[in-house]
């Protein structure tokens, strides 16, 4: 054999190389749900920029104004001759950051109003574009190219954070466990490696932070090797707005179809309340859900990891990346529910169990880098053996059931509704929150598929996907909603004019989540259970204003029987005593009828009509 | 009075008819005492019954107007009228054979209007009695149907209407016929009887080969003058034509009448009334078949459903002439001219069997079980085998002579 350097066969990639050709594991695959994957990804982005910059500074959005019809309807006139404007379809091909305002004016124009006012506001547009010629085999089996332009008014990027836009796992989301929508830097630029791998077309990027006088303005590709290559480079310009950003890309994708991005957005608006949003889609209709609440909801808590939620894997992390020199205030200050006492007496049992071993035993002040692989194996299995309190519940921020209650009767236009939040719960060192809201009958139509019943949330993002295998499903179909006057589907969820909403929110969901996807909540006894009675709860005061309901209707239509029969009853008696000698024609068929319907339960409503009209003397 | 069998006695063919009015209608004039002598053993009504009988019209009319205001002053105190109607169950009825009266108990059922339950049924109950009211204050009369055409929407289908019909006759305590509500009628009657209806006199004596044609109207007859001894009620027009062309009535004092082929009630009502009135026996004379006993069966005490009405158009009096199975040999009708009995036939006379009235009527039971013995019956048209004026010149005065009959 020869004895030549062997090359080793295994290269060390970067996540960048990775990712691009494997946009798939995070929703980015030709189908549906693409067109939904986008919204979703650069929506909660966009809620995101809102709600941090508004925690920051609160100062920024003005939530007393009431929205009217009339600015709605500007918005949408507007909108439509923007439309209108742009009926051809082309596909912009930007040279100069010129070029990139002007377009950013026009499509920021028809809210102008709302950024006066000062209002948090995000645009969507989705729409179909003319197929370049070098695509068009792909035009033939159905695939189009999709121009997809997004804005929100939330704090603006600085241009250094402009550069790392895109780049993967570039996150303005910590580590650090909170309550969040749950991305951790895998969507947006997977979403540019996907735009540019389909279409080759660049990302244009215009972005001013509320800090800096001047917007920046960006066209580029992103590279396997992380970076970037411009095709208009990052300049400064005059802001065409006072803050916020705007993302315009294209996409390859199937054509676009109603019940997925619609759906996402229709459903995120739900929960997001305190944002306007307008969505535009590719049968250039236009949905507007205007901000219905006057609150934006409390920034959550950090959270530290809970001693029971840890694995050996991240205990070895944690001990890897602290920040902290001794053991004793590595174990008190990273984790929640842990005392310096508990802490010591963590150390000593350890060392008790070393000893027995004939081990080196550790110290409070022992480095923590600087433990050996035996010793982090003891001090975790001592560590997990504690008894904890329950992790504190003011991580968790729920909606809040009368806010719930306000919006769905405000968008679904129910003729009930009732909503509930269960007391924060804890499991495995996990807190989290369980809400419910059941809408019934009014304007909300009768469905023929159950996935349409049920609107699933988490961390107030709905989740369309993986319907059936979520831990919300399977808890809305184990309740026995017969006993609640509902029918039911096969599958177990009601069925008729009736919407559930369901929404886990805490700092740990990304952990609580079935797989990558990050679309179903894994089957937890604990979390079933409380969805369930959260349902359950919701479904009880359901039946009651049913049982009501068929009440009155029962009394309604007995009423309007006797009523009818009355009529006829008291002209036939009338027709006989009126030549009776003992009344001689004293008798008043109007008095008579009046009298037997008096005594009808129900007719009330008639009899007052009545003694009006006898009232005023006609 | 039954005939006796004597060994070698003269066969009733054979017998020579009298015609000697004494001779004759001896048999007959001892049957009429006895049924006088009947009605005579009055005993006491038990209590707590009313009685329904037929009513002239201003004391049917008083009575609406009595419950009209019943009504009223329910409704001005509580604004709930309620009907209380008559039971007609088995249990609340009393047909007093006796008396021959019909009694109803204290059973009441209450019609109230506010219930889904009954609201239509009370509704259907004012109307009828304001119907009523208008057909007695026009001295007018209409049929059921006709009733039911008045107000197709509430009434919804014919028998709901008959019920509240019958109904409103009980509340009011008379019969149906006494509401001015009648039944449409197929009867004819001819004989020695004088009548006046709906004002006009007729003497039935005069009226041609037809007869006169039974009005449902029987308020509207009044029975004038008769000198008849009998009446004779044949099944058939047949019969009554043969009848009436001998001028029957005037060889032997009766009425005839005829339903022509069934019992409707206008042709009972008028027999019960004939009866009721003179005061004189009647006799059937129906075919030799379990058809003609069920006819007879039916002037004798009404259809086999007890309603209502039926004991006010029963004849308990009348009789069974013939033609009887017996009579087929007693007056040697030819084979030929029998005919054998259907499954049906014998059904219906097992049916008849059956029947309690039948029972205690050893004669008749005797009759039919002759009747099943030989599984023959025959038509009284078969009578003609012997000549066409069999029947009314050796048939009939003979059995009526004789006193043969059930």
């Amino acid at each position: 054999m020869s004895k030549e350097k062997v090359v080793g066969e295994i290269k060390q990639s970067t996540i960048a190389e990775f990712m691009r050709k494997r946009t798939q594991l995070v929703g980015f695959e030709f189908g549906f749900n693409k067109h939904m994957q986008y919204v979703a990804e650069f929506l909660d982005n966009a809620l995101d920029a809102i709600e941090s910059f508004y925690w920051r500074f609160p100062e920024a959005y003005s939530l007393e104004n009431n929205i009217s019809n009339d600015i709605l309807d500007e918005i949408v006139s507007k909108t439509k001759e923007m439309i209108e404007k742009n009926k051809e379809n082309e596909l912009k091909e930007f040279r100069v950051a010129e070029e990139v305002i002007e377009h950013v004016k026009e499509f920021i124009d028809p809210i102008r109003t709302l950024l006066d006012m000062k209002e948090p506001v995000v645009v969507i547009w989705l729409r179909e574009v003319e197929t370049p010629t070098f695509l068009s085999n792909a035009h033939r089996q159905n695939v189009r190219v999709y121009e997809f332009t997004i804005f929100d008014n939330g704090g603006g990027m600085i241009p250094q954070d402009l550069k790392k836009f895109g780049i993967y796992l570039a996150s303005s989301k910590s580590e650090k466990l909170r309550q969040t929508r749950g991305s951790q830097g895998f969507g947006a630029p997977s979403a540019f490696t996907d735009a540019q791998n389909t279409t080759g077309k660049p990302i244009t990027v215009v972005s001013k932070h509320y800090s800096r006088d001047k917007a920046t303005v960006a066209s580029f590709f992103t590279t396997t090797k992380n970076t970037k290559d411009y095709v208009i480079h990052p300049r400064n310009v005059e802001p065409p707005f006072p803050y916020g950003t705007f993302v315009k890309l294209y996409y390859l994708n199937i054509m676009y179809k109603r019940g997925y991005a619609d759906v996402y957005v229709e459903r995120a608006a739900l929960l997001n309340a305190h944002v306007t949003i307008v969505f535009i889609d590719p049968y250039n209709e236009i949905h507007v859900y205007p901000r219905r609440v006057s609150e934006f909801p409390p920034e959550p808590k950090y959270a530290k990891p809970h001693p029971a939620s840890v694995n050996i894997g991240e205990f070895q992390d944690l001990l890897r990346d602290t920040k902290q020199r001794t053991l004793l205030s590595f174990l008190s200050k990273t984790f929640s529910r842990m005392s310096s006492e508990k802490a010591k007496k963590i150390i000593e049992e350890a060392n008790e169990e070393l000893k027995k071993l004939g081990l080196p035993l550790i110290a409070k002040n022992t480095d923590p880098k600087k433990l050996t692989k035996k010793q982090i194996e003891v001090l975790f299995k001592v560590f997990t053996s504690q008894k904890y309190l329950a992790p504190s519940k003011d991580t968790v921020v729920p909606v809040g059931a009368e806010v719930f209650k306000k919006v769905v009767k405000e968008m679904l236009k129910p003729e009930f509704v009732e909503a509930v939040t269960r007391p924060p719960t804890s499991g495995k060192g996990l807190s989290y929150v369980v809400e419910a809201c059941i809408a019934y009958g009014g304007e909300i139509p009768y469905t023929t598929s159950s996935s349409q019943v049920l609107w699933r949330f988490v961390n107030r993002t709905p989740k369309l996907r993986d319907n059936s295998d979520c831990a919300i499903w399977k808890a809305a179909a184990s309740v026995n909603w017969k006993n609640y006057k509902l029918d039911v589907f096969e599958n177990g969820l009601p069925r008729g004019p009736v919407r559930l909403f369901v929404h886990v929110a805490g700092p740990f969901v990304h952990v609580m989540f079935k797989g990558q996807s990050k679309q179903a909540l894994a089957e937890d006894k604990l979390l079933i259970r409380e969805i369930k009675l959260a349902l359950e709860e919701v479904a009880r005061k359901l039946r009651s204003y049913i049982t009501g309901k068929e009440t009155a209707e029962k009394k309604a239509k007995r009423a309007y029987v006797l009523s009818k029969y009355a009529e006829k009853f008291a002209k036939s008696l009338y027709n006989i005593l009126k030549t009776d000698i003992e009344f001689d024609g004293s008798i008043d068929p109007e008095t008579l009828l009046r009298k037997m319907k008096s005594s009808i339960e129900g007719v009330e409503e008639t009899l007052e009509k009545v003694a009006i009209v006898e009232a005023s003397g006609s | 009075m039954s005939t006796k069998k004597r060994r070698g006695r003269t066969k009733l063919a054979d017998r020579k008819p009298v015609w000697e009015l004494d001779k004759l209608l001896r048999r007959v004039r001892e049957l009429r005492e006895q049924l006088a002598k009947r009605r005579e053993r009055l005993g006491k009504l038990p209590p707590n019954v009313m009685v329904v009988e037929e009513l002239p019209a201003e004391e049917v009319h008083r009575r609406i107007h009595e419950v009209a205001r019943q009504l009223y002053m329910q409704i001005e105190e509580t604004g709930r009228p309620v009907f209380e109607i008559p039971a007609r169950t088995s249990d609340n009825i009393i047909y007093d054979e006796d008396h021959d009266m019909l009694l109803l108990g204290q059973k009441r059922i209450r019609r109230v209007f506010h219930s889904l339950a009954s609201v239509a049924d009370a509704t259907r109950t004012i109307r009828i009695l304001e119907i009523i009211h208008e057909l007695i204050e026009e001295g007018i009369h209409a049929t059921k149907r006709e009733i039911f055409y008045n107000d197709v929407k509430l009434f919804k289908e014919q028998r709901f209407s008959d019920n509240v019909i019958e109904d409103i006759a009980a509340m009011l305590g008379t019969t149906r016929n006494s509401t001015h509500v009648v039944a449409a009628a197929k009867g004819a009657a001819i004989g020695r009887l004088v009548i006046r209806d709906s004002g006009d006199v007729i003497d039935l004596t005069k009226l041609g080969s037809g007869g006169w044609a039974i009005t449902p109207f029987l308020d509207q007859v009044e029975i004038l003058e008769s000198d008849a001894e009998l009446v004779l009620v044949v099944e058939k027009d047949a019969a009554l034509i043969r009848l009436a062309e001998a001028k029957y009535w005037n060889k032997l004092p009766c009425i005839i009448i005829t339903g022509k082929g069934s019992a409707d009630i206008a042709t009972r009502a008028f027999l019960r009334k004939l009866v009721k009135e003179l005061k004189i026996p009647a006799f059937a004379l129906v075919d030799s078949d379990p058809y003609g006993h069920y006819i007879f069966s039916v002037y004798l005490r009404g259809s086999k459903k007890l309603s209502y009405e039926s004991p006010f158009l029963a004849t308990p009096e009348i009789k069974l002439l013939g033609v009887l199975s017996k009579d087929l040999d007693e007056f040697k009708i030819p084979k030929e001219v029998r005919l054998p009995m259907t499954k049906a036939d014998i059904e219906r006379t097992e049916q008849l069997l059956k029947e309690p009235f039948v029972q205690r009527n050893k004669k008749w039971v005797r009759d039919l079980e002759l009747m099943l013995e030989r599984k023959e019956k025959a038509e009284i048209q078969a009578l003609a085998s012997h000549g066409f004026k069999y029947l009314t010149d050796q048939y009939l005065p003979v059995k009526i002579e004789t006193g043969d009959w059930i």
